[in-house]
């Protein structure tokens, strides 16, 4: 500090007197490197902050729908139906669908596994909630235990309420269980097949292992199944 | 000069063309064939014949503007650019920094800093998605250029690219300067780093082209189109084009232009740059 | 140590941890939180159905040493780095030092070789995937045979050893670009008096003092090659019988961590990998005094 003091003193004597003009010229003569990185700094400090506290960081629902045929993600048609009719408001948080992602669980290879691994990462960083896929490809994916075992405490009500649409999956880790598991819920003469034809032959839906929206999943559930007006 | 040392010159630049042509053949093949394929027809493309390289029926440009209208290519080349830029100055002026001082100077802890940027290039890329995804979006930051530009505000390998570079530099260079009276910060800017433009236009070249392949990153980090990259903008065109190779070409054509122009202008600079600072050694 | 240190040390100590700091902070947070975060994980068992982590101790150690699948990969992954860090490199020097030379077109073949490096990978993988395939593919269609260069095991490793050639290349030589523009141009001109033909000089003059910059790409080679992943996925479907032989220790993490789920197990095997490139650079670097020429 007291170099910087000392420092400052003797510039500030160099400078004494001469016009302001010739004094800007001195100090960006030697000082440019300085002001423009600590200008970027300061700036780029500005903007984390603002984005920090403007942005929306945290969803109401967030829901994958690999390999669609529709586009099914923010700002489509069906999303724009959807956060109507749910009354969430979106300035607060966000409703997040994804539509573009492909890849196959069941065959998995070429280029399809940066889409996969993409996937992987918001599953298990908590962020997506849910996901549909056809019915061959979610029963290998409820494999590798990425799913929600609907079979457990937090889902029981699903468990009953949808007991003969439940599709189930081996498990690959034999230690959790040798028997098949309930991964996913049959979803096939939803809104999402009958009126948005987003897969050839059946879909399925399927509960991401870390989601902490499950209540919103579940209404995201009837609506699609129009559970309301019937 | 005798006859046969010329005739000996001349076979050594025949050699040296033939050498280099059979080369350059093998290393554009699939660039061409990511052209051809762009102006075949869909049939034309899946043709199993391994001799059928050139379209027969005609040329059919009218893929690039099928591309070119279906996606927003401008915003996509923006943020692209936006992304490549960002990275590459931040990797440059961190790498600059901490190179030299791993390079040049002496103090305690150093081996310990070259051990860790040796062991984060040691370990599959993989891992680090997750934990790296989790922390933009704990910052706010998902569908930014920030968000794109986060993994790529340091790098290892850049680092220990130019600690290399600085290392290499004449022992007596500093020397001279400090008896001028310049302090380490002023050798470093107004001598030593000048001389490893060559590294830094290297690691530039380098942070842009992993940047501008990156796809998974930008796949998960900006979910909307208006805020995604080339890479995973035309990877989604592959998902929903499967099978239609011309179009996916001619999108992936359309896509390395960009990186190519700007590949032609810098190495320009890459052999300039380095005929000025080497009259100084 | 013990002597008290003058105050240029004090003020260099303090410059370079000035300069050292930002790229050490960003590597801390970026990097090795998560180096850190995959050997805790590496001796749990994770997440089933969303039933968290549980602390397991050595056992994954156990199942991947035990496991011939392991060391399998591991020697698969060693016989691609014995193809791909030699030939890469030599192929790729003697193109910068043809390059380097004032030759017409210098800049259009430059250009060429960079183009591998920003191919799309799609359009790669489908050019390779034409060259060898084995009923239409056009090697056995030019030399008449019936090989299968990706499905056999015994040629197997060799073929994608030749596309990893291929792709670094470009990567290569930029670096040995800069490097040999670093050399100054009085030495040669000395040489040149002296009488030295140019292959005496590549070897008295290039070799050496480029010697730096080559260390630094078999070192940075050596580690890129050990960790290969995207090449095999690229060229190589799920039911290829030659898998097995040819897939390599990340290609396994991969399989274990994303395919099948288990975090546990795939942490552990890049541990074991980490581990098993350390030692290899510790030998390096000990190598590194004797074989590179400083100035």
């Amino acid at each position: 500090m007291e170099r910087f003091r000392r420092l400052f003193a003797s510039e500030k004597e160099k400078l004494k007197g001469r016009p302001w003009k010739e004094k800007l010229q001195y100090i960006w003569e030697y000082y440019h490197l300085w002001i423009i990185g600590i200008g970027f700094a300061v700036f780029m400090i500005i903007y984390l902050i603002w984005h920090f506290t403007t942005g929306i960081g945290e969803n109401w629902i967030s829901v994958a729908f690999p390999n669609a045929m529709t586009d099914m993600g923010n700002g489509s048609p069906f999303w724009e139906e959807y956060v109507e009719a749910s009354g969430y408001d979106i300035r607060e948080k966000n409703v997040d669908f994804n539509s573009s992602l492909y890849f196959d669980p069941t065959t998995l290879s070429g280029t399809a596994n940066n889409y996969y691994q993409a996937f992987v990462a918001m599953i298990e960083a908590g962020t997506l909630d849910a996901v549909t896929l056809p019915r061959p490809q979610m029963e290998a994916l409820g494999q590798s235990g990425r799913l929600l075992d609907l079979s457990s405490d937090e889902t029981a009500g699903l468990f009953r309420k949808y007991e003969d649409r439940l599709v189930y999956s081996l498990p690959i880790d034999e230690e959790y269980s040798t028997e098949p598991v309930p991964v996913g819920i049959d979803v096939s003469d939803s809104i999402l097949m009958t009126q948005y034809h987003i897969y050839d032959d059946s879909c399925v839906l399927g509960i991401s292992e870390y989601s902490s929206h499950i209540d919103a999943v579940k209404e995201f559930l009837s609506w699609i199944l129009e559970e309301d007006a019937a | 000069m005798t006859d046969s040392a010329e005739k000996n010159a001349v076979i050594k630049r025949v050699l040296t063309h033939v050498i280099l042509l059979i080369v350059a053949f093998i290393m554009i093949v699939p660039f061409a064939w990511m052209i051809l394929t762009a102006l075949k027809t869909n049939q034309e493309s899946i043709s199993v014949n391994p001799f059928y390289i050139f379209p027969h029926n005609g040329w059919h440009w009218e893929n690039f503007k099928t591309v070119w209208k279906s996606y927003n290519f401008v915003i996509l080349y923006k943020n692209t650019i936006l992304m490549i830029f960002f990275r590459v100055v931040c990797a440059v002026l961190t790498a600059t920094m901490a190179g030299y001082a791993l390079g040049r100077l002496n103090f305690r802890g150093k081996k310990l800093v070259v051990s860790l940027i040796l062991i984060q290039m040691m370990v599959p890329g993989q891992i680090f998605i997750i934990p790296q995804y989790l922390m933009v979006s704990k910052l706010n930051m998902l569908n930014t250029t920030f968000g794109l530009v986060f993994p790529g505000l340091v790098t290892a390998f850049g680092t220990y690219l130019l600690k290399v570079g600085y290392e290499g530099l004449p022992k007596d260079l500093e020397e001279a300067a400090s008896i001028d009276g310049c302090n380490i910060g002023q050798r470093f800017l107004r001598i030593l780093m000048p001389l490893t433009k060559s590294s830094m236009v290297s690691l530039g070249i380098f942070t842009a082209v992993f940047a501008f392949k990156d796809l998974m990153w930008p796949m998960i980090v900006c979910t909307n189109a208006s805020t995604t990259t080339l890479s995973a903008g035309l990877a989604k065109m592959q998902g929903q084009y499967g099978s239609e190779y011309p179009t996916m070409m001619a999108a992936a054509t359309l896509a390395v232009l960009p990186m190519v122009i700007i590949y032609v202008i810098f190495q320009k600079q890459f052999v300039e740059g380095i005929a000025t600072s080497g009259g100084k050694l | 140590m013990n002597k008290k240190k003058t105050a240029a040390q004090r003020s260099e100590t303090r410059w370079a941890w000035l300069f050292v700091t930002p790229t050490l902070l960003g590597l801390i947070v970026l990097n090795f939180y998560p180096i850190f975060n995959t050997i805790y994980q590496s001796f749990c068992k994770t997440g089933d159905f969303g039933k968290g982590n549980k602390f397991v101790g050595l056992a994954n150690y156990q199942a991947v040493l035990k496991a011939s699948e392991t060391w399998q990969s591991l020697w698969n992954t060693v016989k691609y780095a014995l193809i791909e860090v030699p030939f890469g490199i030599i192929i790729a020097l003697l193109l910068a030092v043809l390059l380097n030379k004032k030759i017409a077109g210098r800049s259009i073949y430059r250009t060429i070789f960079f183009l591998p490096m920003v191919c799309a990978p799609a359009a790669v993988a489908m050019v390779w995937k034409w060259l060898y395939n084995t009923q239409f593919g056009l090697l056995n269609n030019i030399f008449h045979t019936k090989i299968s260069w990706i499905s056999d095991p015994k040629i197997a490793w060799i073929s994608i050893g030749v596309i990893g050639v291929w792709s670094i290349i470009g990567y290569n030589m930029v670096l040995f670009i800069g490097g040999l523009q670093e050399i100054p141009g009085d030495y040669y001109e000395a040489a040149r008096i002296d009488g030295a033909g140019e292959i005496r000089q590549f070897f008295s003059i290039t070799l050496p003092l480029l010697s730096p910059t080559t260390f630094f790409i078999v070192q940075t080679r050596i580690i890129g090659a050990l960790t290969v992943f995207d090449l095999m996925f690229m060229v190589m479907d799920k039911t290829n019988v030659a898998l097995k032989k040819v897939q390599s220790i990340v290609y396994l993490f991969y399989q274990y961590a994303f395919t099948n789920g288990n975090k546990g197990y795939g942490a552990t095997l890049v541990v074991v990998l980490l581990v098993f490139i350390m030692i290899i650079t510790v030998i390096l670097q000990r190598a590194e005094k004797t074989l590179v020429y400083h100035n």
